[in-house]
Formats: structure tokens, sequence, C-alpha cells
């Protein structure tokens, strides 16, 4: 069952999982084993009814595998301290419907642009690569319901530990620049976003999101047809895709085809009732509440990670290690790192890396050195440009959105 | 002059790979619905797989309550366009709230699950003896069928192995292996079948 980019046990005993050879299933979990060959082996994430199988998808090596139809895949969380940028191998996939393409053609492909333009646009994938000089943005994609497992209350919806996020190095085009070529006209409000997946039934409203005009326009927002330096695997959203710097992932819809700008307000299934949060500060209720007014998901919030030591790690007494993790926000860039080593008791600054951008992860260090032999709580805490931080005790909100909490590690000394 | 030549060539190299059309093959769906009797299992055999996957299902929190499960078999119809009647939401979300939500082990919902459907859990091991299998076969050793790893072996890295599988073991046969023909056992379901083929391509 060995797989050949199949990580180390070690590797794949990252943060909080458990690892199971196989061939130490029962043999009654073999009924929600996929397909034999793929099954590389099985994790167990930290909340109940959490057991996954790692399988290889195309253009991916064994992930943490959420659902087969349509494919949805979380990247195990010790990747995430092989580097900075996440591999397209690894990178998490998400999709709404069953009717995902499974082949495209780069020569016959075509980007429509339409509605309130001087000239509507029919592009080829080579016609967006030289409408402009293409750009680069160093960016984390993250899942609106990313960590949405740890949820307490538990929120219904997909069962993520915190592996649905990457980051990338996203090659393409500036929208600005594509709407610029159709000319928006007076009166625009929004722009919509449309890729080549599709619902099965007739009448499942298809997955489409819109953004104000003034961001489609803001420079920031573009169409990437290359992914740390190659095509972007079927999977992520192969030949182009939408990038919204700082934005949850809902927004990057995959297989771009076509954007349409409109003088109103897009009210479809995804943009409403899907995809909504409390209209308050926190973006948050109540545990078991329901919010009286919601908006559109938006902006990431806040977060930051161990990702050097998992939970259960053990460590030297009375020696220096060197604590390594990640920490992002939605775009302000993140300003300072605290870490602390007894449980939030007291903090100490932790050494930012490189800055790759303030869209990117951002590395940080922190000297450990553990006086006495007996467990320690790590917990991490980032602020960001604007004063925006984490909080000490997870919010809440019925969908399992937006999970940011100051995060512990549990290691042992010895 | 080095550079419109060195230009020439990047420019070939980044045209050169839209010749092709990217293709990629899904790995097989495996998960399947609990067996059951309650009359919802039929229903969302039917309707929930004709869209997605079982895994939607089976890795919602156990403590999913009623309410939960009626919301959301009503938001698969209404607006998602699953074809199935009103009158046959109860049964769904009774058997999906009794299966895999907060009511699972309520009375009813167990005794009638388990009393009709021993292999509810569908263990495969307790499948091979139920239906005779190791009377013939053995895990390393050929008996009087193949050894389950040699059968293994012989689908590793086929497109549909797990289809190919499953069909010889409903349909039966002979001459693949040797003259003494393989019963068929077309009393299987698809789930126990699922079950058989997944443990035997394990090994």
């Amino acid at each position: 069952m060995a797989h050949e980019k199949h990580p180390s046990p070690h590797a794949l005993a990252g943060r909080r999982m458990a690892l199971k050879a196989l061939g130490a299933l029962g043999a009654g979990a073999a009924i929600a084993q996929p397909a034999f060959a793929a099954i590389a082996a099985q994790v167990t994430l930290p909340f109940e009814n959490g057991e996954r199988e790692l399988v290889a998808f195309p253009q991916k090596r064994p992930l943490i595998l959420l659902t087969s139809r349509p494919p949805q895949l979380e990247t195990p969380f010790a990747i995430f301290n092989d580097g900075l940028i996440t591999p397209n191998d690894a990178f998490f996939v998400r999709y709404h419907w069953s009717g995902i393409p499974t082949s495209v053609d780069p020569l016959t492909y075509r980007l429509r642009v339409g509605g309130k333009v001087n000239t509507p646009l029919e592009l080829s994938l080579d016609d967006v690569k030289r409408l402009a000089d293409p750009v680069e943005v160093i960016a984390v994609n993250q899942c609106s319901g990313n960590s949405r497992g740890h949820f307490t209350p538990r929120a219904n919806g997909g069962q993520l530990s915190n592996g649905a996020m990457g980051n990338a190095r996203w090659t393409g085009v500036s929208l600005k620049k594509v709407l610029e070529k159709a000319g928006v006209q007076a009166g625009a409000l929004q722009a919509t976003f449309d890729g080549l997946d599709r619902p099965l039934l007739e009448g499942g409203p298809d997955f489409v999101k819109s953004l104000n005009i003034d961001h489609a326009l803001d420079g920031e927002v573009m169409l990437a047809w290359a992914m740390n330096g190659e095509d972007l695997p079927m999977l992520n959203g192969y030949p182009l895709r939408l990038i919204v710097p700082g934005y949850y992932g809902t927004y990057w819809v995959k297989h771009l085809s076509d954007i349409q700008v409109i003088d109103s307000v897009f009210n479809g299934f995804w943009m409403n009732p899907a995809y909504r949060i409390p209209d308050n500060a926190c973006a948050c209720v109540e545990p078991g509440t329901a919010p009286a007014k919601t908006i559109p998901i938006n902006r990431f919030n806040v977060r930051s990670f161990v990702t050097s030591l998992s939970d259960g790690a053990t460590v030297a007494a009375g020696r220096e290690t060197v604590v390594r993790g990640i920490a992002f926000d939605g775009g302000y860039g993140i300003a300072e790192v605290a870490f602390s080593a007894d449980g939030g008791g007291s903090w100490n600054e932790a050494r930012l890396g490189k800055d790759s951008g303030r869209y990117s992860f951002r590395e940080w260090t922190a000297a450990f050195r553990p006086p006495k032999k007996g467990s320690y709580e790590l917990k991490v805490r980032a602020v960001n440009r604007i004063g925006q931080s984490q909080p000490t005790s997870a919010l809440w909100n019925p969908a399992g959105y937006m999970r940011n909490v100051v995060e512990s590690t549990r290691v042992v000394a010895a | 002059m080095k550079g419109p030549i060195v230009y020439a060539t990047a420019f070939a190299f980044a045209i050169a790979p839209l010749a092709h059309a990217l293709d990629i093959k899904l790995p097989p769906e495996t998960s399947i619905y609990k067996r059951s009797d309650l009359p919802g299992y039929r229903l969302v055999q039917q309707y929930c797989l004709t869209c997605h996957a079982a895994q939607y299902v089976q890795f919602q929190p156990l403590s999913s309550p009623r309410g939960y499960w009626d919301a959301t078999v009503k938001k698969m119809k209404k607006p998602f366009g699953a074809p199935f009647a009103e009158a046959d939401i109860p049964a769904m979300v009774d058997y999906l709230v009794k299966t895999y939500g907060a009511e699972q082990g309520a009375p009813g919902a167990l005794s009638i699950a388990v009393a009709s459907a021993p292999s509810v859990t569908l263990d495969a091991t307790a499948l091979l003896a139920a239906n005779g299998c190791n009377a013939c076969h053995a895990v390393d050793k050929k008996i009087v069928g193949p050894a389950f790893r040699d059968v293994a072996a012989k689908y590793a890295g086929k497109p549909d192995a797990l289809g190919q599988a499953k069909q010889s073991i409903r349909m039966g046969g002979a001459g693949k292996w040797g003259e003494v023909p393989m019963p068929p056992f077309p009393q299987l379901g698809e789930g126990e079948l699922n079950a058989l083929a997944f443990w035997i391509l394990a090994h």
C-alpha cells in the first residue's frame, strides 16, 4: 500500500492525528474504504466521528478524504511544516456539485465576459495570457468552513480539521485589465463569476459568486492560470480560477468560464442564504442561536498555528527547542506573533520570518526551553497591522465558519 | 542577438502545453449507506446517491438532531432539485437520524435495523464466514479456489478492479483460476459485495 509520494508515518502523525496503517484496520472498517489501490492510510481527526482515509486523487498525493463525489480533500496538517508554500499536489479541494469537469481542452476553452459592458468578450486561454502583463501574488486560500469539526457545540456541514487552507504563488492577469478591456458601463454594481462545474439536476442552483464592482476593479483580484509555477491542477480549477486575496475560498471560482457585470446585487443561492455570517464585529452569536441579520462572508480573520510540534509530541527537558509555525490574516499583514509555553500565563514575542507579502503565510519561530520534565501547553496568538487578533475562547456561528481561536498544542518534556 | 532567440524558445515552451487536453479519472467511489429495514433506507439509496457520496451523511456529528436532517432533506428537494416526493421526506429523515444522527440506538430503530439486517456493519470477515467462502479460499494459500492474496494481485492496478471483483463474486464462474467453478452469490446486496471485494482486494 506504500505510495511513492506517501509522507513518512512520522510526518503523517502530524498535528493531533493518530495514524493507523491499513493493515491495522478491522475488516469491518473496509466497507468505507475507497478504491483499494488509492488507499494510503487512515487518520483520526481530533473530534468525534473524525475517522478519515487518506486517498490519492489525480494530480494529488494521498490527502484526507472528506467526500468522494464531488471530491473534497483536506491537507494533512504536518505538510504545513514542510515550507510556507503548500505544494500543488497537497493543496485542499472543495466542490459544491458533482458535475465537475474531468477533461478540459485548453484550445477550445473560452472565458466569456458580458453583461453591463461595452464590448462582450470571448477569450481563449491564450487570449487571457496575452491580455496584459502577468501578475503574481503569494496568497492563502482558506475554506470558510476550515476547522468546522472543532466547533463546540458542533456545527453541521463539512467536518474539517485545520487543513482546508493552503498558501501558493498564483500567476495570472489582473481582473481589472480584463474588465477594462470589456469596458464596464456606468451603473455597474457587481460582477458574477461562474465556472465549468454544474449541478447534476435540472433546477439546482449553479455555483455562482459575486463581488462588488469596486472590489473586482481593485487591481488585486486576478484570474490565475498557474499555481506555484505550474498549470493549476484540475481539482484546483484548471485552466483558470479567480484569485481573491484575503477572502475566503468560496469566492475563488474554479474553471472560471463566465463573468457578468450587473447593475444589481446578485442574490443567487451561494450568496444568499449560503455563505452568510452574522452581521456583527465578531461574526458570532451565542452558541445554538441564530443571527438576526447576516452578510456575505468576506475577509479572513487572524489565525496562527504551531506546525513543528503536534499534540502529544515529546521535547527534551532542560534543552532549547525552536518551535515554528505560521500566521496569516485577511491581507493587512501580520505585525506580531506571541508564544506562550505555559497555557497563556505568560507570553513572549516570537521572531517573524521572511515577509512574502501581506496575503501569504508568515513564518514565526520561538525558543522553548522546558525547565523540567512534565507537560506543557503551547499557545500562539497573532496580531495584524490594524490590531486585529485572535480570541482566547472560540467564537460560534451556526454555519461553522471563520474559526480563529488561539490554538493550543500540548507537548511533553522528557 | 541572443535576446530574441531566447525569447522565441521560451515562447515555444509556453505555448506547447496547450496542445493537450487535461484529463483526469477520479478514483471509484465506495462509501455506502448503512443497511436498514427502515423504509427510508431504500429512498436514501435511490435519491441521495444520485448526486453525492454517502460521506456527506456519514461524517456529520453523531449528535445531529432530527431538525437538522429534516431541514437538510428539504433543502435537497428545494432549491437543490432532488426528485423525491414530499411524502417521502419523513421516512428519509427517520432513517438518517436513527442511523447517523442523534437517535442512533433509539429502541425502534435499533431493533428493526439489527433484527433483519445482521450484517448492518458489513463486517467482511463475518460475510466470508456466513457465505461459506472460507471453505474454498484462504488469505495466503490456494485451497480449492485461489488465495485472496493472489486475487488481489491479479486485480491490482486495474482501472475497475472493484467492479470486476464484485461481478466475479456475484456471478461466479470457471476458467480464470482453474476448472473448478465458483458458485454465484446472487443473494448478496451491493453493500455486501462492496465489503467483500474491498476486503479481498486489500490483501
